[in-house]
């Protein structure tokens, strides 16, 4: 029922925003193949006569420790994030206590919070405890703030899982623990990929805490390190651009290979829409 | 004035031949309903009328008009739906004044039409309703409601009945078919259930894998099935069919059948001597086989012998699970009979009744000299694919 | 009940404390690092630490005082109203507009998808370097046109520091003082141009996100509702109009609140992107916050701004949450 030039008039707008969604990587990745003779501003479009690897080279140079550092910091947080937020969906959606409503909505709450409302005294505490301006600070940081988010998507994930099941084996006998480790565990590897994918994105790319938790340049963060590099005038903007890319690689490529992870933990964020 | 045709109408999806090479016409003002199996194709079929669909090949005349590229709204043409498709965030007036409102109707007009449907319904207290509020049935009156209001050329339903419990099913049938008197619009209704079929239509289209296989009055598809698709698929019991080879002279034929034989009177034997040697397929349904005890006297039968294996008593008759050659078959006999499971009896074979099919064609070799049924409009023959005529 | 029985209720019991003890460590972490940490930025608000040197001496609301009174912050507020709308508006227009074109059965729809949303992969940092290049003043989109030979466009973007405002001795401006709007006519009530250059970087990361949750919101409205409406003699614009956009409310409204309250929270983009822009025209409460304590070490009032952009935010949130609870509780 559609006519031809309807369809034609689809497709147009689609490829048009794609390009333009597309553009950025486009000039990183001509910018970053440029040798630096060639790269000059009134040329950011130009494709690079030759394939040369200059600007890559020397970003990559001043942001290895940086990059090592974010690495450090997004493995553990991951990890205890996951644990603790498998646990915590666990309990919410099969051990349900009178109240447990309401911690929901306590945790859910602190998923929106602004995070500058609570900087200063995570700054002071984190200064008590001998953490601050070290990635075990960061670390700390993230798996807590990373609660909500990671409650809210296995409690999702695991009110999926008929409550028969676990009510089966509570009546065989199995404790809370077994049941975890026997039933739940076992079935839960999607939610682990799709909170794990979340965690490393997010982590990876925060700016907020990494900037104050951490001052010293070599503790810092990929993020932080490419903010700084990109506010100095004398790094090259060509040198900035490869810079950007290579921060962003390791996120875009947990995009491109489990992108459909991806998309849920969005969906999963968005509290199901 | 409301008159369809579909003229060798073909359409695929993909790979899936939904339905193949369908002529039919539909008659004004008849109830003509689609029955077959799941996935035959009746809703494809009714969806390319509404314009849901477009055609992979063929014609589809509204009132001798080609509608083939018509968008659905041009169409005038209103659709029940199975899921009754209501507009879940509009009150149940909103939800019958929608096409309405699309057509440009004026407000009072649309007042007017939408309260006496309601009325007519029996819903005008659920006016401000959302769907969601209420019951299974009360949502397909609004269903029905918002194809009333519309007073379409052509209604069409797809199943409106399958998603209500047993006892308001036999409700909204019967009123169903006073408002098709009443309305006296062209109706096509799609259903799987052959009561609601049989019970409700003028006219019976029954279908198999997207080909048409008979047209004719619940009547006619019933005593005189064309093919043993039909035969097999009209009916509750369904018709036994055994295998079968047809013998004997033009004065006195015989369907040799496993382990016993059925002789055929003579004016059906000369009509079908001139296939004798074929392979064929004997239909026998289940009331045409009696207790021999009970039976009418004009009954011209002839006795098989077979073993009770289960007996099911339904009321007013009796149904028998017999075992004849170690043939499968199932009587259906007077209430009275005494025979019980465990038991050999021995019932009378109505052979006036006996259907025969060609074995390789599947198509019936003799028809049954029926009173005939007047043609509802006579019109221009309509050939159906697997028809034997 | 027989002896097992009270042993079985007795196990349930003890494994109520377990399941309890189990959320402990989280719940008391989410209380203190959350709810706790709030409580102490809120007694640092009304707080006189205004140096390196904490000094919890209550000065009352005298903080909150100041900066509404600073020209400052209350650029903040008018950029925040200014990007919040843009952005919102932008992301919902663009996101479900691309939505209900793949939905009308695209060939590759996989592909576009991928390619929309993928800059919600990358951190705000990234996306603030990349698009402060795209946007200069002479280069990027800029000198695009040049390259199919149209010439240059010479538009400032972010550097630009022109407000649009009306301006008291217009018509309309005379109008406005003629109700008694005239405190309007005022560039603290204008749209700084230079903002729209970050609205369109976030505009450019955040749509995807909105375009796939309305896909979502599409793919699950039934068919036959559509097709119900197609016989009942909508068009397919007015099927848009009276039957999908209605549907997706809960969508819109879902969109709404989460990029509402990213854009109330905004600080990486605009750090990494433009800072606070020529005359504050980019500066948003999140780097004002940021500067004002981490730079300036006026804790009192850093927390102070930190206090207002909570509350924004739980005006948005909190009504959210409570709506979308008690619906999924309905389900
Ligand atoms: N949109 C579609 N895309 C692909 N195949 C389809 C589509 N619609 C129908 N079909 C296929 O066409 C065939 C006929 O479908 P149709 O819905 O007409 O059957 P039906 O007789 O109405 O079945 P039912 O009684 O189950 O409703 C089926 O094999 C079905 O799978
Ligand atoms: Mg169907």
């Amino acid at each position: 029922m559609t006519l031809p030039w309807s369809r034609v008039a689809i497709y147009t707008v689609l490829v048009l925003f794609a390009l333009v969604y597309l553009m950025p990587i486009y000039v990183l990745l001509v910018t970053g193949l440029k040798s630096f003779q060639e790269v000059r501003l009134e040329q950011m479009w130009d494709l690079p006569s030759a394939l040369r690897f200059d600007s890559f080279r020397e970003a990559y140079n001043s942001l290895d420790s940086n990059l090592a550092n974010s690495f450090k910091m997004v493995v553990p947080a991951t990890i205890a994030s996951c644990m603790l937020g498998s646990i915590n969906g666990y309990i919410l959606t099969k051990w349900r206590f009178p109240g447990s409503d309401l911690i929901f909505f306590l945790l859910l709450f602190g998923m929106f919070i602004p995070y500058q409302s609570i900087l200063i005294p995570l700054v002071k505490t984190l200064q008590q405890l001998h953490v601050y301006g070290s990635l075990w600070g960061l670390v700390i940081t993230h798996v807590i703030y990373g609660i909500p988010i990671t409650t809210l998507i296995f409690r999702n994930y695991y009110a999926n899982i008929p409550t028969e099941l676990v009510e089966a084996a509570k009546i065989d006998g199995a404790s809370i623990f077994k049941i975890y480790t026997k039933i739940i565990f076992p079935l839960s590897l999607p939610g682990f990929v799709v909170v794990a994918i979340w965690q490393f994105t997010s982590i990876w790319n925060d700016f907020l805490f990494a900037v104050t938790v951490t001052s010293n340049p070599g503790i810092q963060p990929a993020t932080v390190a490419l903010n700084n590099m990109a506010g100095s005038f004398i790094v090259e903007w060509n040198v900035q651009m490869a810079g950007a890319l290579i921060a962003a690689l390791p996120t875009l490529i947990v995009y491109i290979v489990l992108g459909r992870f991806f998309v849920r933990g969005l969906m999963a964020g968005a509290l199901r829409g | 004035m409301a008159r369809v045709l579909y003229s060798h109408v073909t359409k695929h999806f993909g790979d899936t031949v939904a339905v193949e090479d369908l002529t039919l016409e539909v008659f004004d003002k008849e109830f003509l309903v689609l029955i077959g199996p799941s996935g035959c194709g009746k809703s494809t079929v009714i969806r390319v009328l509404a314009g849901l669909e477009k055609l992979t090949a063929g014609e589809v005349y509204l009132d001798d008009v080609l509608v083939n590229d018509l968008p659905a709204r041009d169409r005038d043409i209103a659709m029940v739906f199975q899921s009754y498709a209501l507009y879940p965030h509009m009150s149940v007036f909103d939800n019958m004044a929608f096409g309405l409102k699309m057509h440009g109707v004026h407000k009072d007009e649309i007042k007017r039409r939408v309260t006496a449907a309601a009325e007519t319904l029996g819903i005008h207290e659920l006016l401000k309703r959302k769907p969601a509020q209420l019951s299974g049935g009360q949502r397909q009156r609004v269903a029905l409601g918002r194809a009333i209001v519309r007073e379409p050329k052509v209604f069409l339903f797809d199943e409106p009945l399958s998603n209500l419990d047993a006892k308001l099913r036999v409700q909204t049938r019967a009123e169903l078919s006073k408002l098709h008197d009443r309305l006296g619009t062209t109706f096509i209704y799609v259903t799987h259930d052959q009561v609601e079929a049989m019970t409700m239509a003028t006219r019976l289209a029954v279908m198999k894998d997207g080909v048409l296989h008979q047209v004719g009055t619940p009547e006619e598809v019933y005593f005189r099935p064309d093919n043993v698709f039909v035969a097999g698929f009209i009916g509750s019991p369904s018709m036994n069919l055994l295998p079968g080879k047809l013998t004997g002279t033009p004065e006195e034929m015989r369907i040799e059948l496993k382990g016993f034989e059925l002789s055929l009177p003579a004016e059906r034997s000369k009509r079908v001597a001139s296939f004798a040697g074929r392979d064929v397929i004997c239909g026998i349904r289940p009331e045409d086989m009696h207790d021999r005890a009970f039976v009418r006297a004009e009954v011209r039968g002839q006795v098989i012998q077979g073993r009770v294996e289960v007996t099911e008593m339904m009321g007013n008759e009796r149904f028998l699970h017999l075992l004849v050659h170690e043939q499968e078959l199932l009587a259906r006999v007077d209430a009275r009979t005494r025979a019980r499971a465990g038991q050999d009896v021995s019932l009378l074979v109505d052979v006036d009744r006996v259907h025969i099919f060609d074995a390789a064609t599947e198509k019936v070799l003799d028809k049954f000299d029926l009173p005939e049924s007047p043609a509802p409009v006579p019109g221009e023959p309509v050939a159906s694919p697997g028809a034997a005529s | 009940m027989n002896s097992s029985g009270h042993r079985l209720a007795r196990r349930l019991t003890s494994e109520r404390a377990v399941a309890i003890a189990l959320i402990v460590p989280s719940a008391v972490a989410v209380a203190v690092f959350v709810y706790g940490f709030i409580a102490w930025s809120a007694v640092v608000s009304v707080s006189e630490w205004d140096t390196v040197r904490p000094d919890y001496t209550y000065v009352g609301l005298d903080n909150f005082r100041d900066l509404f009174n600073n020209f400052r912050f209350q650029i903040d507020i008018r950029n925040t109203v200014v990007f919040t709308v843009l952005f919102v508006g932008a992301c919902l227009g663009i996101g479900f507009a691309l939505a209900s074109l793949l939905d009308r059965h695209v060939r590759g729809e996989g592909l576009f998808r991928s390619i929309y949303l993928f800059p919600m992969a990358v951190s705000f940092i990234v996306t603030g370097v990349v698009w402060r290049w795209l946007l200069a003043p002479r280069a990027g989109v800029n000198i695009l046109p040049e390259k199919v030979g149209a010439g240059s466009i010479d538009y400032g973007w972010y550097t630009d520091p022109t407000v649009l405002y009306v301006h008291a001795d217009t018509r309309l401006g005379e109008a406005l003082h003629s109700v008694g709007l005239g405190f309007l006519a005022n560039p603290n009530y204008g749209v700084p141009l230079a903002i729209t250059s970050v609205v369109i970087a976030a505009t450019w990361q955040m749509s995807g996100f909105v375009m796939v949750m309305y896909l979502a919101g599409l793919r699950a409205i039934p068919d036959e509702l559509r097709d119900a409406a197609r016989v009942d003699g909508a068009s397919e614009a007015q099927i848009l109009r009276h039957i999908s956009v209605p549907l997706l409310r809960p969508v819109t409204l879902s969109a709404m609140i989460i990029l509402g309250h990213q854009s109330l929270k905004i600080f990486d983009l605009v750090i990494s992107m433009t800072r606070r822009g020529p005359g504050f025209a980019t500066d948003v409460p999140g780097l004002f916050m940021y500067e004002t304590t981490f730079q300036g070490n006026h804790f009192s009032h850093g927390a102070a701004v930190s206090i207002l952009m909570l509350l924004a935010v739980s005006v948005l949130v909190i009504p959210y949450l409570f709506w979308s609870l008690r619906r999924e509780a309905r389900l």
